[in-house]
């Protein structure tokens, strides 16, 4: 079985727009699916760009976003509605990802028209079944613009929650011309169907692609003539699917949509002739996996809920004006109070600090209580103790599709807001979504990083895993630039800090090290030119105010080799040297330049001399060529 | 014995040489005594046509022969020096046999380790950022920072926690 990722493929065709989505998906060479559909578009220019989709930008749109789009999209001269509408406009999203890898859909038109579609996803496939999906797109007229729905299992992982939600999944897309006039622009999600209604004779621009590894490159684009024609008038058929079309006089023609992608693995079965037995040979090679989530520390019994800690959300002012209160205007039954209860007010204050983050809070409008005392400042109250940050997701791409984006050859270090850089397996992401979260502990600060990785079953050597989806890091860290509010809080304040630094250079020539050897007789300058080459510390830590002062978003970085081969024209590498097989075939077989393992000609019946036997052995061990 | 000359162009490495072979001729030979079936030496009248020649197969030996060096004789002969193509002389036996491939043009893995695989010495290095988080992020400009401000004490406008 080949899986294959597709490109988005794009032509301008024409004044009067027609176009159909026919692709089929594969198993191998068995046609598991094949859907056509004929659509057209009133007076609308279809330009479909060829893209390669890059899923590593991706970007999912803040919630707010969503929520503010999705019920005042309508709203234009809303400055708010504009910010965001021009961060989805400024980004090129495409409607496909696998059901683990997500993604997200804009379209991008003209300047006077817009149309954005926000969807993303990110679930998780187990056995054909799909659990803990979450997707979400805008509709013009939803309450609830969270939807969640199964899907089968399909390229498209997006689906909105009407009409039919059992069967197959669609999706809406908002589509607001410059005219009043509100169309909405479908996406039949089984058959990169795309109609859009009621629309202006301005261009549109179209992206679709099939991205999932589970798709063969070939996905055709052509005319389907319509049985009948309508004189420029829109008519609206409705499909079983819930979609809208409308039939003109359509064009003949078709193109074909193809060509590789880049952003995810290629998966092969072991070439036929069977693959090599990794040894033992009484094991089970048992593949179950269990998926380990995210931990949540939130929703229980926390520090807030005790009653005897109180954590505000002051703004600026507010935190002025209880300074105000603390310090001066003090009443005298406030003096005679607080002479009853403390000692310094300080006492009675946990802790100031920054954050860059946005934290839940139960009620606007509260006031500052201090000692028993309000403080009449107004301020947000924290409603709870633990949060959550996150989810950042990234795909990791296999960049050479070679034993060269694994170790010891290939590296990944994460950079993590409030922590640093830390090193990465990169067996363990390669060609896999990673999804990072932080669990915040707002009573002091304290943050635990999680990062999951999730993939596709893999089939390597016969054997097919289950995937992986699990939580495979955790890292901890200091998400508060705390304040010092008194001579003593600054000391220790400063002492962390410096505490900090020394840490970091202590480690520092420590950190200087070669990765561990390359594997034993391997690896020519390949081995070398990696694995040898030293590990340097890229951070002191974040710990304290750093973190609050560095970058405020996780990223990866990837190194791998640059491979060299040499190359020219009716001359391969492959053809003159092979690469590595450990497969069992007959002679005739094989094509090209061949070496056998010593001693592997199997059956004795050639007829020759005992030289000469041995002679061919040693000729297939250091190479022939099969013509 | 006959043997039939020809020229190969072909690298001693192919199995089928059949492509690359050109006949030339053919003549009757000795084969002298104490040498072996697998590096003959055969007795030859002179012909200048073994000037060309690299390659000859023996009909009564039923085997192909690479010429390893001509040697001149008295009384107008010529000695040559031979040794098997056991590839070519066994090739439809070869054909069918079954063997445990370790390299190969086309029935490879990419994903299988190979020493012969050269790289620069400069690796390629990039970055690959995260993308907007799902749900709650952190603020990429300190514009929107914020202050946590924890008080011992309870607030009554905090929500008693259901048992």
């Amino acid at each position: 079985m080949a899986y294959r990722q597709t490109t988005l493929y794009s032509e301008t065709f024409g004044n009067l727009t027609c176009c159909s989505f026919i692709y089929k998906y594969y198993i191998g060479s068995d046609l598991q699916y094949s859907y056509s559909e004929g659509i057209s578009e009133t007076n609308t220019v279809i330009n479909m760009q060829a893209v390669n989709y890059q899923l590593q930008l991706r970007q999912i749109i803040p919630q707010e976003y969503i929520t503010a789009l999705s019920t005042h999209f309508a709203d234009l001269q809303n400055p708010t509605i504009q910010t965001y509408i021009e961060f989805c406009k400024e980004h090129m999203y495409f409607i496909w990802g696998s059901w683990e890898k997500g993604g997200l859909y804009c379209r991008k038109y003209s300047n006077n028209r817009i149309i954005f579609g926000v969807m993303t996803g990110l679930c998780q496939y187990t056995s054909g079944s799909f659990d803990g999906q979450y997707f979400f797109g805008l509709h013009e007229d939803t309450v609830n613009a969270l939807s969640a729905t199964e899907c089968k299992q399909i390229a498209i992982g997006f689906y909105g929650d009407q009409p039919t939600t059992d069967v197959i999944p669609w999706i809406y897309i908002i589509y607001k011309p410059e005219l009043s006039n509100i169309a909405t622009y479908y996406i039949d999600t089984n058959s990169l169907l795309a109609a859009v209604y009621n629309t202006t004779s301005e261009n549109a621009t179209v992206e679709a692609a099939l991205n999932n590894y589970m798709w063969t490159d070939d996905a055709e684009l052509s005319w389907n003539i319509p049985p009948f024609e309508f004189n420029a008038k829109p008519v609206q058929i409705w499909d079983g699917c819930g979609v809208a079309r409308i039939y003109t006089t359509l064009p003949t023609g078709s193109i074909i949509i193809s060509g590789s992608w880049d952003g995810g693995a290629i998966v092969t079965d072991a070439p036929a002739g069977g693959s090599s037995i990794p040894g033992g040979g009484d094991g089970k090679y048992p593949n179950s996996n269990t998926p380990v989530g995210f931990s949540d520390p939130t929703g229980g019994v926390d520090a807030i809920n005790s009653g005897l800690v109180t954590i505000y959300n002051p703004s600026k002012t507010a935190l002025q004006q209880f300074s105000k209160f603390l310090f001066s205007d003090i009443t005298e039954a406030m003096s005679d109070a607080l002479k009853k209860l403390i000692v310094s007010p300080y006492d009675y204050i946990l802790y100031l600090a920054l954050i860059r983050f946005p934290v839940p809070v139960e009620q606007y409008g509260s006031t500052i209580q201090f000692c028993g005392l309000d403080s009449l400042v107004g301020s947000n109250l924290v409603s709870q103790q633990f949060i959550n940050i996150g989810t950042y997701n990234v795909y990791i791409p296999n960049d050479t599709e070679t034993f060269m984006d694994f170790n010891p050859y290939s590296k990944a270090t994460i950079y993590l807001p409030y922590i640093g850089y830390k090193e990465l397996d990169i067996d363990d992401i390669r060609g896999c979504v990673c999804s990072l979260q932080y669990h915040v502990d707002l009573l002091n600060g304290s943050c635990v990083a999680e990062l999951s990785v999730k993939r596709d079953r893999r089939v390597i050597g016969g054997n097919a895993d289950n995937g992986l989806n699990n939580v495979l890091y955790n890292w901890s860290g200091n998400l508060f630039e705390f304040i010092p509010i008194s001579a003593a809080d600054y000391r220790s304040f400063l002492s962390a800090g410096i505490s900090a630094i020394g840490a970091g250079v202590s480690t520092l020539a420590g950190a200087l090290t070669n990765n561990p050897a390359a594997l034993t007789g391997a690896l020519n300058l390949a081995g070398s030119a990696l694995s040898a080459k030293q590990n340097v510390q890229k951070s002191t830590g974040s710990s304290t105010s750093y973190g609050y002062m560095g970058n405020q978003f996780p990223y990866i970085i990837l190194e791998r080799p640059i491979i060299s081969k040499p190359a020219r024209e009716m001359y391969s590498y492959e053809d003159e040297f092979g690469i590595p097989s450990n497969c069992f075939y007959k002679v005739e077989e094989l094509e090209g330049y061949i070496e056998a393992e010593f001693d592997t000609l199997y059956g004795n019946d050639i007829n020759g001399l005992d030289d000469e036997i041995n002679e061919i052995k040693e000729l297939f061990n250091t190479g022939v060529y099969i013509s | 014995m006959n043997l039939y000359l020809y020229k190969n162009l072909l690298d001693k490495r192919y199995l089928d040489k059949t492509l690359g072979l050109t006949q030339l001729s053919n003549m009757s030979a000795q084969l002298l005594d104490n040498t072996s079936y697998t590096d003959p030496t055969f007795e030859v009248s002179y012909s200048p046509i073994w000037k060309w020649c690299n390659y000859v197969y023996s009909s009564d030996l039923e085997r192909y022969y690479y010429v390893n060096n001509v040697e001149a004789a008295t009384g107008n002969r010529l000695l040559i020096h031979c040794h098997v193509d056991v590839l070519m002389s066994y090739k439809d036996q070869i054909l069918p046999k079954m063997i445990v491939v370790k390299r190969s043009s086309n029935k490879g893995n990419y994903y299988l380790d190979d020493e012969k695989f050269k790289a620069y010495a400069m690796p390629n290095k990039r970055v690959l950022t995260f993308g907007h988080p799902s749900v709650r992020g952190f603020y990429t400009t300190t514009a929107n920072s914020q202050f946590l401000l924890g008080i011992v004490g309870r607030n009554p406008d905090q929500p008693e926690q259901e048992e």
